[in-house]
């Protein structure tokens, strides 16, 4: 079976520009979703790779899909706003 | 209306929520919670894990209790250094939180069984080395006993949080 993903693993996150363009504080979205500031700050440095159920309640609350918020592989240098208004 | 009279669980369980959110927004100690002073704090515990049964050993028992006290003044810090992480029960911490404990206890008991392992096979040599057809007798006073078990009560208390505090990196 071999080594199992963790956590820790990278995963791409795009939280910090998502989170700043609705105008959340690390505070705000932290007691938005229900975790502590400390890890928003870990999720938006991709040192922590969150649960699918805190990834779409993040997605919920900044108003993207979940797989603009995270990929594991890195996300192309593309503006956000133009993939927000592809994706609705 | 006469306000709802609670009971002793419940008074606890919102005595353990109040603290758990004042710690978790706490700033007041944000100057403990850089990877330079939780080394610090982790060094002084360590220190007087080793201080408190050589004081019950060396010293009257009330300067042994004031060992005890200090040892208690740090273990605090040790614990806000690292938001009490380690301390809390899972519905107070957030999913990485509750990660981060589970992995400290399970590195605590390995570090905690590894020095039991070897204080066991200390006393084991020395038997073999020191006794007589199998047989030791060994005289052991109450500060003796207050020591051994201070020991190990001392490591059992304090491992998690020192584990916790040695890993987390310098962010708060």
């Amino acid at each position: 079976m071999g080594r199992k993903p963790k956590s820790e693993d990278p995963v791409y996150s795009r939280i910090e520009e998502h989170r700043t363009r609705a105008g959340l504080s690390r505070q705000q979205l932290a007691d938005a979703v229900g975790v502590h500031y400390q890890t928003v700050g870990y999720l938006e440095r991709g040192e922590y790779a969150p649960s699918l159920a805190l990834a779409l309640r993040i997605a919920q609350l900044v108003g993207v899909p979940v797989e603009q918020l995270f990929s594991l592989t890195p996300f192309a240098e593309s503006p956000i706003d133009s993939e927000v208004e592809e994706s609705a | 209306m006469t306000p709802k009279k609670l009971s002793s669980r419940e008074r606890n369980e919102r005595a353990v929520a109040d603290m758990a959110d004042t710690v978790m927004r706490d700033t007041t100690w944000d100057w403990m919670r850089t990877r330079r002073a939780r080394l610090t704090i982790v060094g002084v515990m360590v220190a007087l894990l080793v201080a408190v049964p050589v004081a019950w050993l060396t010293l009257p028992a009330l300067a042994a209790l004031g060992v005890i006290a200090i040892a208690a003044v740090v273990w605090w810090a040790l614990r806000m250094s690292v938001r009490v992480v380690a301390d809390l029960p899972e519905d107070y911490l957030d999913e990485r939180q509750a990660r981060v404990r589970d992995r400290a206890y399970v590195d605590a008991y390995r570090w905690f069984a590894g020095i039991t392992l070897l204080a066991a096979t200390v006393a084991l040599v020395w038997f073999v080395a020191t006794s007589e057809n199998d047989v030791i007798t060994v005289d052991i006073t109450w500060a003796g006993a207050m020591a051994v078990f201070w020991a190990f009560e001392g490591l059992a208390l304090t491992l998690p949080s020192i584990v916790v505090a040695l890993r987390e990196p310098d962010r708060t």
